[in-house]
């Protein structure tokens, strides 16, 4: 046949050809459609739409608390080391309220005691003692019923001094009721909305009102937490030995007062603090 | 071409008087003016319609152009997010720059090539006696009228489409809008990329010469730098958009010409498109390819138009 | 035989002084006094009345990577006498004269050379500030974190560039040496990228409301906006290293002698703009420093170039527009001629034409 209409025989590579000529051209018509609607280089056709079903919440509040944290971050002249967080589902629900730097009222110990939140849960000082139930302490982790370490703080690098760096950054010491043969956490079982709840209305209730909801809140909570010594001694509550520390580390937990450190901080802040206990535990965020 | 030519021969026939649908070509027949969809086409062409130089020069052009737009759109947009990832696949913005200079320098190499086959070419072409302004890319007023008679025949009113040169009213308009737009581009990026250059073409002196309050702001370097950053992008976003929305459209992806016409590649156009867009050129190859007449001559045979017909001269001018 | 002696003298010293500046001391050394008992803890910390957090950790690995890592705590902490130490109201001031000898020196070091020069410049405070400019200017600590080092690559380091910016402080016959001698393997550099430079100055002055309440020029207000409309904002936001900064022109090697435009020692200052052009572009001349490194975007003070981009933007509508609906208008008419689109085989002329001959 001279003739061919019906014209079948392109070979594969004008397929693959056109194909890519097709989709450069579908690329740059993606480009022009972007730049039309929504990228304020171009009219933003859609800029309405955009702003009617995401609309962007602008909190003051929200604003301000960033504005800190990252003046913190942007000026902090001993770099700010990322540690990493547990998410809010998994924590105890005392930061709520209380924030990760819980102690503000004492100006000589509050940072230090700050320290101790990452390796302690709040109960594992401020937790009423009772008569009958003895309180063990153990390792505990969200994610981990019965972690097995090595745990953070427990023992020296012995090349570079450091504290030894390890996986298991979630585990802190936690408190527990023995009853029996059994281990019952002391940790404060606490309802998180309600807490969320209870920061939005908290400026509209009496102060009556307001001392109903936390004695409510703190059932097994003191305010005031253990003294230093009392973990930080030879006789301290917390068996280091058991908890895994090494040995150096034991003495220097033990001894803090080669420098005369605890003994000073007896002397002179100590009694203050014996003086004006802590009535308040809300005490963060003011 | 050259006027003594008696092959070129009309003749009437009652259902398309206006608009010449049979074509006697001598030694061929009369040739209808579809018969581009009754004739047999390779996919990579039949016909020469590009010289190996003019291959040579689209690829360099085609190839630096995607590398031009591909270092330069991310550096105009460089606030979007996908610039970033753009920039990076030429090893980021220093790396970048360095590609973009070089592809630049190598398009106007392509391109000073182009207008050296192109006047080289017409020359040899004088000199032989042999050129025709008719077959060049010269915009003339039947480009007007081609494209009126086309308009007609799209829109249904004309039944067949006009009979064009080598190169039709589309192609005369691309061409010149990319020398135009090339032109800008270049001139225009030598004054971003040589800012102090351009700058020193002006003598320090009439610098001083100015008052200072003039030359703050509305400084000529000033504005000429600011007119040649708008001017390089604006055309460089308006090269890309044509290029990307029209040229590959209606050459490669339109019905007709999909997948692909190869004669970017091979140089060639097929028989079948050539006697669509470019029945002038068909018959000026008629004249001058034994091979094509006999084909065409077995062709019209097979379907039956080998009917000889009656020649008018007057016929003549109003086909060319 | 003296001479070769010497020369082992010499490769021994060079040997010893490589060392001690390439490894630098241990951190031991800055923390003589274990302020770290308290301060390697991670939440060592509180918030402020201001509802601010402080966090007192200072990181150990992190401070012996830094260009501090030589300086004990209490070289910068002068204020602290004892252990526990009581809470802190003072701010720490780096002119403060250190322990520290710098090499080929026999003077204590001390920022005070370049806190003079940063005294005069535009970002000093001055004595008839009000109370916002005060807070508002950056003090040392604001730009300048404890700076770690990083590594870079030989070919980065440029010579005579570098050696500049040591003189800022070292004394220049014994650093010059030094340098001369070593620069092929120092290959630490605490500099910061474009990037960096500029996210900094941005974050002061691209505030407008704050630029405001500190009275700076109209141009000043926008600088921030225009810069990144350049040639040279584009590169850097997209990640270049060589692109001029906001340091690159309106600073020398000093990096601290930044000034008003109309102070006659500000590297930008109409006379001198031609050599801090000539930095990088190095056929400026005076027509060139007339280009606008801030260009305008207020429409009336650039009309031609408003009227150019209009005039543009009509030539891309209109050409996009009429050469895609032409080409749409011819497809539909071969369409209608008995063209057929087929992903498989190809186009071409399958139909029957629609069209009724006349």
């Amino acid at each position: 046949m001279l003739g061919e209409p019906k014209r079948q025989n392109h070979p594969m590579a004008s397929y693959f050809i056109g194909l890519i000529f097709a989709a450069l051209t579908l690329l740059v018509f993606a480009g022009v459609l972007h730049h039309l609607t929504l990228s304020h280089y171009g009219p933003q056709l859609f800029k309405s739409l955009k702003d009617k079903y995401f609309p962007e919440h602008i909190s003051p509040i929200m604003e301000e608390a960033k504005r800190m944290e990252d003046l913190e971050i942007h000026r902090h002249f001993h770099h700010i080391v990322d540690y990493p967080q547990l998410p809010e589902t998994e924590r105890p629900v005392c930061f709520i309220c209380h924030s990760d730097f819980p102690h503000t009222k004492n100006k000589k110990v509050r940072a230090l005691l700050n320290m101790h939140t990452q390796y302690f849960v709040c109960e594992s000082c401020h937790i009423k003692d009772q008569a009958d139930t003895p309180i063990v302490y153990k390792w505990y982790s969200p994610y981990d019923d019965n972690p097995q370490g090595p745990f953070l703080g427990t023992s020296y690098d012995p090349e570079t001094g450091n504290l030894v760096e390890v996986e298991d950054k979630f585990s802190k010491l936690t408190p527990f009721y023995l009853k029996g043969d059994k281990l019952q956490s002391a940790i404060q079982k606490q309802d998180m909305p309600l807490a969320q709840d209870y920061m939005k209305v908290r400026d509209k209730l009496t102060p009556e009102q307001r001392d109903g909801v936390k004695n409510k809140f703190h059932v097994n909570i003191r305010g005031k937490g253990y003294d230093c010594k009392t973990c930080h001694s030879e006789k301290g509550i917390l068996d280091f030995k058991k908890l895994g520390f090494a040995k150096n580390r034991i003495a220097d937990l033990v001894h803090l007062n080669v420098k005369g450190m605890l003994t000073k901080y007896e002397e002179f802040y100590l009694p203050d603090l014996l003086k004006k206990p802590v009535k308040e535990p809300e005490s963060a965020l003011p | 071409m050259s006027t003594s030519s008696k092959i070129y021969v009309v003749a009437g026939k009652e259902i398309a008087e206006d608009d010449d649908y049979i074509t006697y070509v001598e030694g061929v027949g009369p040739i209808p003016r579809d018969i581009y969809k009754y004739v047999k086409s390779d996919p990579f062409g039949d016909l020469s319609r590009y010289s190996v130089h003019i291959v040579i020069q689209h690829f360099l052009i085609f190839v630096t152009f995607l590398v031009l737009t591909g270092t330069g759109l991310p550096l105009y947009f460089s606030e979007l997010s996908w610039a970033r990832y753009l920039i990076s696949l030429f090893g980021g913005a220093d790396q970048a720059r360095l590609i973009h200079k070089i592809a630049a320098f190598v398009m106007m190499a392509a391109s000073a090539y182009h207008i050296v086959t192109i006047v080289g070419g017409t020359l040899g072409k004088i000199l032989k006696g042999k050129f025709d302004y008719r077959r060049t890319i010269i915009p003339r007023f039947k480009d007007l009228s081609d494209l009126y008679h086309d308009l007609k025949f799209f829109w249904g009113s004309a039944p067949y489409r006009p009979k064009m040169e080598k190169f039709m009213y589309k192609q005369k308009a691309h061409y010149l809008a990319i020398l135009w737009g090339s032109f800008v581009l270049m001139v225009a990026g030598s004054a971003l990329l040589f800012p102090d250059t351009i700058a020193a073409f002006f003598p320090d002196a009439m610098s001083k010469l100015l008052p200072s309050g003039v030359l703050d702001e509305g400084s000529f370097p000033s504005f000429s730098q600011n007119l040649a950053r708008l001017m390089h992008a604006d055309e460089a976003v308006m090269a890309l958009i044509v290029i990307a929305f029209w040229h590959w459209l209606n050459v490669h992806l339109v019905p007709g010409r999909f997948p692909l016409q190869w004669a970017f590649l091979t140089g060639k156009i097929t028989r079948e498109h050539q006697i669509e867009e470019h029945f002038l050129e068909y018959l000026r190859n008629l004249q001058e390819i034994p091979e094509e007449r006999e084909y065409m001559r077995k062709l019209l045979k097979e379907k039956g138009f080998e009917r000889s017909q009656k020649v008018t001269l007057e016929d003549i001018p109003r086909i060319l | 035989m003296g001479s070769i002696k010497t020369i082992k003298a010499a490769c021994f010293c060079f040997v010893l002084v490589f060392i001690v500046l390439s490894v630098g001391f241990p951190a031991e050394a800055a923390d003589k006094e274990n302020c770290l008992m308290c301060h390697r803890y991670r939440f060592v910390g509180r918030i402020d009345e201001n509802g601010k957090r402080h966090n007192y950790h200072v990181d150990e690995k992190s401070y012996n990577g830094s260009v501090h890592r030589n300086v004990p705590c209490r070289d910068c902490h002068t204020y602290i006498t004892k252990i526990p130490h009581d809470p802190i109201t003072e701010e720490v001031n780096c002119a403060n004269i250190c322990h520290i000898k710098p090499p080929f020196s026999q003077e204590k070091f001390s920022h005070q050379k370049i806190i003079d020069i940063y005294n005069g410049s535009v970002h000093a405070i001055k004595p008839e500030d009000p109370d916002e400019a005060r807070k508002a200017k950056p003090y040392c600590k604001y730009c300048h974190l404890n700076e770690k080092y990083t590594r870079v690559s030989e070919e980065r380091i440029a010579y005579e560039e570098t050696l500049s910016r040591c003189l800022n402080c070292h004394q220049e016959k014994g650093v010059t040496q030094a340098y001369m001698h070593m620069t092929h393997r120092l290959r630490k550099k605490t500099t910061r990228s474009p990037q960096e430079i500029v996210q900094l100055c941005a974050k002061c002055h691209q505030d407008i409301e704050l630029m405001k309440k500190l009275k700076v020029s109209e141009k000043a207000l926008t600088a921030v906006e225009t810069y990144n409309r350049t040639l040279h904002g584009k590169s850097v936001a997209l990640g270049s290293q060589e692109t001029a900064d906001c340091v690159s022109c309106h600073a020398s090697s000093v990096i601290h002698d930044i000034y008003k435009k109309d102070n006659p020692e500000s590297t930008v200052y109409k006379d001198n703009l031609n050599q801090t052009c000539h930095h990088c572009h190095s056929k400026a001349n005076s027509w060139f420093v007339k280009i606008a490194v801030h260009p305008s975007t207020k429409h009336e003070e650039n009309p031609f170039i408003y009227i150019a981009s209009i005039g543009l933007r009509f030539a891309l509508y209109g050409s996009v527009f009429s050469l895609v609906g032409l080409m749409l208008f011819e497809t539909y008419g071969r369409r209608k001629d008995g063209i057929k689109f087929l992903l498989r085989h190809g186009t071409s002329w399958r139909g029957k034409s629609k069209r009724q001959p006349k």
